[in-house]
This record gives C-alpha cells, sequence and structure tokens, in this order.
C-alpha cells in the first residue's frame, strides 16, 4: 500500500467523524422539529386515557430532555445500537443495512448502466464532432439532465410494464422466487447458489429502476466525456504517440482515453450523491425494498430511530464514496498529490 | 551526391474556413541530403509548422493536401495508405516538438513511452529494448535513466523532457528527424544544451534535421542550409553562409535588416501585412510588401532559380544583387 | 555593501536598496503542518535608473526581472529593503500618484487589454481615473497618442480581437504614455512578437524615450535585444544581481561567469556562427532552496574552490562596473567601490 493513500484515508476518516458527529445533531433536531407524534402513530386509534399515552411516552424516552434524549442516542450509536424502531420494534441496524444492500444493488447496476452507456455516446460525440450524431448526443443529454427522476420513472413504467407487458411494474422479485441468503445481496447470493431463474427475475425487475437511476447521469457523464475526450485528442502526446508508429488501438487506449476519463472519475464520484439521493425517490416509484424506501416510510411514522439510522448510513456511504473517489484519482493521475 | 532522404515538390494544402478557403502552402519545395541539417525559417503563419507537421503525414481538418509529394526515401507518403504511413512514423522520419512537457503523456511514465518507440515498430525482448533505451538517454546526456525512466513529465524540467523527446526521436534510428521549434520554450542556456545534444546524437546516428525556428540566430548557428518562407512559399533557400552575407529575396534581406544587433544606430521594420490567403494575389506573395516589386511581380508568381555560382535558389523577379563575388566551386543541387 | 554605480543625472529615477521579495509557499499536508519554506524572488537587489536612462534587467525565467517590475509598479510589495522613486519612498507615495508617473508594458498583447472594451476606452483610462478632463477632451488626447504609435483615430472605437499582435502592443504603449508617465517599465514587451512586428515596437520605444525624456526599464531575457536598446544593463541570477555596467563594456568584456556564459549562449544570425559546445551545464537551482554562498557556483565553470559554496560573493567595482564573484573579488577593488 503506498503511504500517501494511507494518509489519504486516515485524512478522509477523520473528516468523515468530524461530518457525521455534525450531521447527527442536525438529524436529530430536524426530526424533532417536523410536525408529528410517533406516540400517536403507535397507538393509532386506540387512545384511551393520557396515562396509557404518558406510559407509551415515558417507556420510549420521549419524555427526557432533548439533549439528555440526544446524548443517550449517540452513546447507544457508539456502540453500534442503533436502537429499535418505535414502529415494528425491529432493532435499527440490522434492518438498514439489510434495505442498505438491496440499495447498493440498485445503485450499482445504475452506475455501471450510466457510466458505460455516458462514456460510450459521450466518446463517439467526440471522434464525430459537430456530425448529426453529436447533435443528437448532445441534445439526448440536455433532456437526460433535465427530466426529473419520478416522472422518467413512470413514463418508463407506462411504456415497457403497462403497455409493452414487458417488465414488471415493480418490487424486486417475483413472489414466488425464492433466495438463499449467502450475504444478503439478492443479485449476488442467486448468482452464488446457481439459482439462474432467480438471476434471470431479479434482472427483470432490475432494469427499469436502474435505468431510471442511471439516465440522468448518464447525460452528464456523456456530456463531460465529449468534452474531455475533445481537449485529449488535441493534446500533443496523442500526436507524439502517433508520430512514434504506436497503433491507434494502443494510442486511443493509453494516451487517450487514460487522460481523457480522469475528469470522468470525478463526475462518477460526485454522481455517486446523486444516485442515492435518487434512490430515494426510484425505489418508491419501483417498489424497491432498499434504504430509500424504508426511510420514506419512517419519515412518515415518525419514526425516529430509524431515520436517523438511515441517514446516518447514508451519510457513511458518501464519506466512503468520496474516499474511493480521491484514491482513484491519486492512483489514476500521478500528478495528484491529496 | 546521394538521393535525398526527404523531398518535398510543389506541395500543396489548403485551409477550409468559414471564410473560405486559405491557400496555406503553395508549391513548397524542400529538400534533404543524409545527414544534413536544413533549417526553415520564417514569421507566424508562414506555414512552416503545417510543412513539418504534413512531412509526417499529419495533415488534420480543416487541412486538405491539394497537390504536389513528399517522398521519404524514395516512397511518396501522400500515396501511403494509413497503415503503410504509421510504419514509416519513427522508423524512417520522427518528430520533435516544441514543448516537450506537452509532447509526453502526464499520467504514463517516461521510460513507457521510450519504450513504445523501440515496440512500436519490431518485436524486441524487453530487456534488449531497455538496452536500448538506456542506449538513446546516454546519447542525449541524461544520467540515473533508470529513475528517469520511473519519472512523469510534470517531474521533469523543460530542458530534461526535451531531451527525453530527442531520445524518442533516435531511439527508432530515423535518418530524418523534424524538430518543430525545439528550443523556443527553452532558456538560452538550456536551449544551447539541447541543440548541442541534438547536435551529437545525429553525429552517432547520421540523421538528417529539418530545423523549424523563427529564431534566425539558432538557424544560422546549426543549419547547413536553410530555406525562408513566406505565406505559404519558399521565397529562398541556400547554405547558411549564402543567405546570411548575401540574401537574395527582398524578404530574407529585410528580415535580416529588422534584427537588433549592436551593429545597428535603428532597425529596419517591414511595411504593410502579409496578404489574406483566403484570396492570395496571383503574383509574388510579398509583392505588396516589396520596394522593388513590379507590375510583373504583381501579375505572375516569380519561379524558383538557381543563382549562377552558388548553393542557392531565389523565387522572385528582382533578385538582390549579390555584391560579393560568385564563389567558384559550382554545388549540384536540386 | 552593495553599491552601485550612478547614473549621470544628480537623482535617479528609481533607486532599489537590498531590496528582497519573498513569496511564501503554503505547507502541504492536510493541515499545513509541514514546514513553510519561502520562495526568494529577489534577494538583495541594489540598482538605480537614470531619469533619462533606458536600463536593461536581463537574465533566464525565475531570476527575479519580472518581480521587479511588479514591485516599481506597485502589484507586489517588497519584503524588505527600500524602493526610491525620485528620491522618495515608494510607501510615501499614493498609489494613484504612483500610476501617473509609472507606467507597464506588459509582454503578452493578448491578455493585457480587456477584449469587451474599444481601445479609446482601454486608452483612456488612466486619464478617467488621473486627470479631469471630461470626454472630448479625453478623446482627443487618445487620437493624438493612437497618431503617435502609429495607429489612426479611426481606430479608437473598434475592439483589440480587431488587432495584430504588434498593433496591440501600440495600443499598450498608448494606454502607458497617455498620463506622461516620467517613467516606464517594459517586460519583455516585444517577446510575442515576429521579428519584423518587434522592429516597429522597438524603434517606437526608442523614439519615446527620447521625445520624452523617459526613464525605462527594458527587462527581456535576449541578449541581441539587450545590446541593442540599453545604455545600461544589470545581469540576474536566481534573485541577485551578479554584473552591473554599461552595456557596450558588458558584451565587450563580460567579467562574470554567468554573463559570459549567456552571451556565449545567444545564437547570432549571422554567418559563420557554428554553435560550440554549450557554455554552462546544469540546470537552474530551485529558488526555494537555493545554493549557499554564491548562487551560480553549481554551475560555474571558473569555480575557484569552497569559497564560492560558503560565502556569498560581494559585489566589487571592476573596471567601472559591479561584478558580485570571487574571482573578482579583492579587497582592493572593494575600496574603490566604497569611494566609489
Amino acid at each position: 500500500m503506498r503511504l500517501d493513500v494511507l494518509r489519504v484515508v486516515a485524512g478522509r476518516l477523520a473528516n468523515g467523524v468530524l461530518v457525521m458527529a455534525v450531521l447527527s445533531v442536525l438529524i436529530f433536531a430536524f426530526m424533532r422539529a417536523i410536525p408529528g407524534d410517533p406516540v400517536l402513530t403507535i397507538l393509532g386509534e386506540n387512545v384511551t386515557t393520557a396515562e396509557q399515552y404518558d406510559a407509551l411516552r415515558e417507556s420510549l424516552g420521549l419524555d427526557d430532555p432533548l439533549h439528555q434524549q440526544y446524548f443517550s442516542w449517540i452513546k447507544q450509536v457508539r456502540q453500534g445500537d442503533f436502537g429499535r424502531s418505535i414502529v415494528t420494534q425491529e432493532p435499527v441496524l440490522p434492518l438498514v443495512v439489510d434495505k442498505l444492500k438491496a440499495t447498493i444493488e440498485l445503485a450499482f447496476f445504475a452506475v455501471l448502466f450510466g457510466t458505460v452507456l455516458g462514456v460510450t455516446i459521450g466518446a463517439i460525440a467526440a471522434f464525430n464532432r459537430n456530425t448529426f450524431f453529436d447533435g443528437l448526443a448532445t441534445v439526448i443529454s440536455l433532456v437526460g439532465v433535465s427530466i426529473p427522476v419520478f416522472w422518467l420513472g413512470i413514463i418508463l413504467i407506462i411504456t415497457f410494464s403497462v403497455t409493452l407487458n414487458l417488465t414488471p411494474i415493480g418490487g424486486m422479485k417475483s413472489f414466488d422466487t425464492i433466495i438463499t441468503t449467502v450475504t444478503g445481496f439478492p443479485l449476488l447470493d442467486a448468482i452464488l447458489t446457481g439459482n439462474w431463474n432467480a438471476v434471470g427475475d431479479l434482472f427483470r425487475h432490475l432494469f427499469l429502476p436502474a435505468l431510471t437511476l442511471g439516465l440522468a447521469p448518464a447525460a452528464l457523464i456523456a456530456r463531460t466525456t465529449r468534452a474531455s475526450m475533445i481537449e485529449v485528442i488535441n493534446e500533443d502526446y496523442v500526436k507524439a504517440g502517433m508520430a512514434r508508429g504506436l497503433r491507434y488501438p494502443l494510442v486511443l487506449r493509453r494516451h487517450i482515453l487514460k487522460n481523457a476519463l480522469i475528469p470522468v472519475i470525478t463526475v462518477i464520484g460526485l454522481e455517486l450523491g446523486v444516485y442515492i439521493g435518487g434512490s430515494i425517490v426510484t425505489e418508491t416509484v419501483f417498489s424497491w425494498p432498499g434504504l430509500g424506501r424504508q426511510m420514506m416510510t419512517a419519515i412518515y411514522d415518525n419514526d425516529y430511530p430509524v431515520v436517523q439510522g438511515a441517514i446516518l448510513i447514508y451519510a457513511v456511504m458518501i464519506v466512503v464514496i468520496n474516499m474511493l473517489v480521491d484514491i482513484t484519482y491519486m492512483l489514476v493521475d500521478p500528478r495528484v498529490k491529496l | 551526391m546521394s538521393d535525398p532522404v526527404l523531398e518535398m515538390r510543389d506541395f500543396r494544402l489548403v485551409f477550409d474556413t468559414y471564410r473560405g478557403t486559405v491557400q496555406a502552402l503553395e508549391g513548397v519545395d524542400l529538400t534533404i541530403y543524409p545527414g544534413e541539417c536544413v533549417g526553415i525559417v520564417g514569421e507566424t503563419g508562414c506555414g512552416k509548422s503545417a510543412t513539418a507537421r504534413a512531412m509526417l503525414g499529419f495533415v488534420d481538418k480543416p487541412g486538405r493536401v491539394t497537390g504536389g509529394s513528399i517522398k521519404i526515401n524514395g516512397r511518396d507518403i501522400l500515396k501511403l495508405r494509413s497503415r503503410e504511413m504509421r510504419r514509416l512514423r519513427g522508423r524512417e522520419i520522427a518528430f520533435i516538438f516544441q514543448e516537450a512537457k506537452k509532447a509526453l503523456n502526464p499520467t504514463v511514465t517516461v521510460g513507457t513511452q521510450l519504450l513504445e518507440a523501440v515496440q512500436a515498430h519490431q518485436r524486441v525482448p524487453r530487456k534488449e529494448a531497455l538496452e536500448r533505451v538506456h542506449e538513446a538517454l546516454r546519447q542525449v546526456g541524461l544520467a540515473d535513466p533508470d529513475r528517469l525512466m520511473d519519472s512523469y513529465a510534470f517531474e521533469l524540467s523543460g530542458g530534461m523532457a526535451q531531451r527525453v523527446m530527442i531520445a524518442i526521436a533516435i531511439v527508432g534510428n530515423a535518418n530524418v528527424l523534424v524538430a518543430d521549434e525545439p528550443t523556443s520554450a527553452l532558456d538560452v542556456s538550456i536551449q544551447a544544451q539541447v541543440l548541442a545534444v541534438l547536435r551529437q546524437a545525429r553525429e552517432v546516428t547520421g540523421s538528417a534535421l529539418f530545423l523549424i525556428t523563427h529564431d534566425l540566430g539558432v538557424a544560422a548557428e546549426n543549419c547547413d542550409r536553410i530555406a525562408v518562407m513566406y505565406a505559404g512559399r519558399v521565397v529562398e533557400n541556400g547554405t547558411v553562409e549564402d543567405v546570411f552575407s548575401a540574401p537574395s529575396h527582398p524578404y530574407t534581406a529585410r528580415l535580416l535588416a529588422a534584427l537588433p544587433s549592436a551593429e545597428r544606430e535603428t532597425l529596419e521594420a517591414i511595411p504593410g501585412t502579409v496578404p489574406d490567403l483566403v484570396d492570395p494575389p496571383p503574383g509574388c506573395r510579398f509583392a505588396n510588401r516589396c520596394e522593388k516589386a513590379t507590375q510583373l511581380c504583381v501579375e505572375q508568381r516569380p519561379p524558383m532559380s538557381a543563382i549562377a555560382g552558388r548553393r542557392q535558389q531565389v523565387a522572385c523577379h528582382h533578385p538582390l544583387v549579390s555584391t560579393k563575388p560568385a564563389r567558384q566551386e559550382t554545388m549540384s543541387d536540386g | 555593501m552593495v553599491n552601485d554605480i550612478k547614473p549621470a543625472s544628480a537623482t535617479p529615477a528609481i533607486a532599489l536598496e537590498r531590496l528582497k521579495v519573498h513569496f511564501p509557499l503554503r505547507g502541504s499536508g492536510l493541515f499545513g503542518r509541514h514546514r513553510k519554506s519561502v520562495v526568494k524572488a529577489v534577494d538583495g537587489v541594489d540598482l538605480t535608473v537614470g531619469s533619462n536612462e533606458m536600463f536593461g534587467l536581463a537574465g533566464e525565467s525565475g531570476c527575479g526581472k519580472s518581480t521587479i517590475a511588479r514591485v516599481l509598479i506597485g502589484l507586489t510589495a517588497p519584503s524588505e529593503g527600500r524602493v526610491l522613486f525620485q528620491g522618495k519612498p515608494l510607501g510615501s507615495i499614493a498609489d494613484s500618484e504612483l500610476r501617473t508617473r509609472i507606467q507597464m508594458v506588459f509582454q503578452d498583447p493578448y491578455g493585457s487589454l480587456n477584449p469587451r472594451r474599444t481601445v479609446a476606452d482601454i486608452v483612456s483610462d488612466p486619464l478617467v481615473v488621473h486627470t479631469r478632463l471630461n470626454r472630448t477632451q479625453r478623446l482627443e488626447k487618445v487620437d493624438e497618442l493612437l497618431e503617435q504609435v502609429g495607429l489612426s483615430a479611426h481606430h479608437a472605437h473598434r475592439f483589440p480581437h480587431e488587432f495584430s499582435g504588434g498593433q496591440r502592443q501600440r495600443i499598450a504603449i498608448a494606454r502607458a504614455l497617455i498620463i506622461d508617465p516620467g517613467f516606464l517599465v517594459l517586460d519583455e514587451p516585444t517577446s510575442a512578437l515576429d521579428v519584423s512586428v518587434q522592429a516597429v515596437i522597438l524603434n517606437l520605444i526608442r523614439r519615446f524615450k527620447q521625445e520624452r525624456h523617459l526613464g525605462c526599464l527594458f527587462i527581456t531575457h535576449d541578449l541581441n535585444l539587450m545590446r541593442f536598446m540599453t545604455t545600461r544593463l544589470a545581469v540576474m541570477y536566481l534573485g541577485r544581481i551578479v554584473e552591473t555596467g554599461k552595456t557596450e563594456d558588458i558584451f565587450r568584456s563580460p567579467l562574470h561567469p554567468y554573463t559570459r556564459a549567456l552571451i556565449a549562449s545567444t545564437p547570432q544570425p549571422k554567418p559563420g556562427g557554428r554553435a560550440k559546445t554549450p557554455p554552462i551545464q546544469g540546470e537552474l537551482p530551485s529558488p526555494v532552496n537555493p545554493p549557499s554562498g554564491c548562487p551560480f557556483h553549481t554551475r560555474c565553470p571558473d569555480k575557484i574552490g569552497r569559497v564560492c559554496e560558503i560565502e556569498v560573493p560581494r559585489a566589487t567595482m571592476v573596471d567601472g562596473r559591479l561584478v558580485a564573484c570571487h574571482l573578482h573579488g579583492t579587497p582592493q577593488s572593494e575600496s574603490q567601490a566604497d569611494a566609489a
């Protein structure tokens, strides 16, 4: 392991802890500030007496002073205990991690889809600058960036699921598909256990949400790739490579793509944050059993521990992703010193 | 005299722009013999860089070749397919760029790029390729080749980067090198070092060199012959001694008179500007700035003609009378 | 300690006394915890420029010549030492007054003119700030200046992009001269230009210097240009002056090994001038960590020994000029310098 890489990891982790501390206060404050009462949510129509209400409130620890509630929460979190859901009484951490796996699976394919599509379109547009294809790609990218995710999701469902009947309307798998849990990532588990029917089923369910989630980033990646590719193609070192008599595929791979994709890494890194935000909407539209949808439900229910846990996990993800992007950057570009 | 290594005949290049077709190069003739150094001098926009790049078959859009031939070791590269042209690059003709640091890939080590130059044309065992690279690095005066090969362009000084570029150019044993302003981005003391390295390397490899430069001093001190370009044409060529001591084209003379030097009280600027090459005048392109111009100059393009008794040619209807008596020995050229 | 040969006139237009300009580099590391380093761009420079003199500052990139220019026009503050303008310390002159007395022409004719403003606006700017002339009077003055630099009044309402590099440099000169400054700083004014255009600009500068009795600091790396343009010059290396004197003397018999190397390295556009072996080896040391003793000792072909590595050579008067080199540092000549 390179020493400078370790230093970046240490630095980013230290920063991450700071971010988490600030964030935890904000989450805590916001959750208490928004209207709604978890006690009423649990009791629902069954509220009979004030005593009953107070008893439940006390058992949930909600009558303590706010700062005390905060510190006892933090104390628990530090020991890995995110508390229990107010609504279902499930422990929060396993619940959140389980849902996170579904989200990661969706995000992974969205990123893969967005990157492959974006880089390909961008590269083709760059090499065919100022042609019909280039213009078309530009227009499509612009449209892609402008379309709201929820609207796109609905349009895709209407087209592919309702009209063409090619894909399921929502969910992660068909009701009768059973997957043996190994890692908790359904698709990975299905592949590991050799359950190919399940793999097919999962893919059919994955297709539309991944497309929805990946399309806007694909558009941005295409535009970045195009711009940086055009710049690199005109660099002297590309000409110098050709002047040495190198075969074009080598020039393309080592001298053009390697340099042109460096800015694209940044965009993908930034987009990963957007994927996570977008996943909340996408998961809701496609009934994807991920962390985003879980969080939406928890917010409606004023289920403080679940919302707090989910947001903290999201924050950890973003800190880790940023760190990975920085490290990739360092490994790809020798000029980068962080 | 042996056959030329590179011979450019009546080369024509245009650029298609929204304003119209720019007649960038109109009938350029250049010849270089083995081991020779020929300087191509001229001011911004005279076409010297486009000429240099065309020699490697680099004619990028919106450029378009409209005529002529460029023969390298007897083969016209304008008739080659791109695969054949690729085989020529690096092996028969190599290019040295103005800004070496920009001509090195920033994210790939210097060593990889040197090895590429060896391995582009033949399957060489890594060990042998390394030996050849080390040999080339020694020739350009770079000590500690191992450390150097692991470094990146941004870690090198301008002078070191240009030495690396020279090593890349000579490692493939090309017999013509084309250097486009190789030292213009460098300080004078480093320029002197790099030019010396280039000279010494050529003594070993015997390659001919086209040295493209705007600096007449660099041309005078490093070339055997020079060609002066103006507005897309070669207006004069000859040995450095002849051209500098007795310029025969009025443009060359005016250019030399515009150079600051201790002996001069005032500098003579050249009045007027270069004609618009979208619609160039039919005659001599310098006619509008030339005090000796006549109706003939405006109407007819002056042909390149030899000056008696000298290895010098000029494209001018009214060449300057040489104050120096013609030398006795006759030299056969072109 | 270090003296300079005084120019002919009594009060020099510009006097630098032990000028130092040090730029701190940002510390590296996550919280900048590493030791901060300093670039010694100018490290103890003394020089004087007469009020009707064309004084040259020569040297290669990174020697500090442009930093001195920036100090003179108030763009960079000196870290140590004094800058006197007509005998008054720079600090005691208000910025606005300084601008009316010293103007600068920059190297890049494409970057130094605002592309969104007309030539009339650009050239009249100093008048707007520093005079009470009304618009008509200002435009009259602009037309007059444009004529003087070889453009005409109808150019006034065009934009910079409509002009060639040489014409832009004329515009820059017109702007610099419109408020009648007594002193002009010219930082590589022709290095972006072609030879034939350079000639026009150089002639123009010389004419104005003559007509307006301007003091000029002419900065260039091109020694042929230096020889043609200046009457006295200073050669800089790594933030220090290594030799100062009359241009003629220095070119005839350079005393400092660096000066000699620079002159020998400069290609001459003459027949028969075949290049020799390069006069100096090695590269410029980093100004962050300059060599001890004489800054040139790492590359000097005439190094005499340990003394060059340990002791900073003092400027000494030899043959009517100042040299900072141990080769010429006899105590005898030093006392001459003190007397001078």
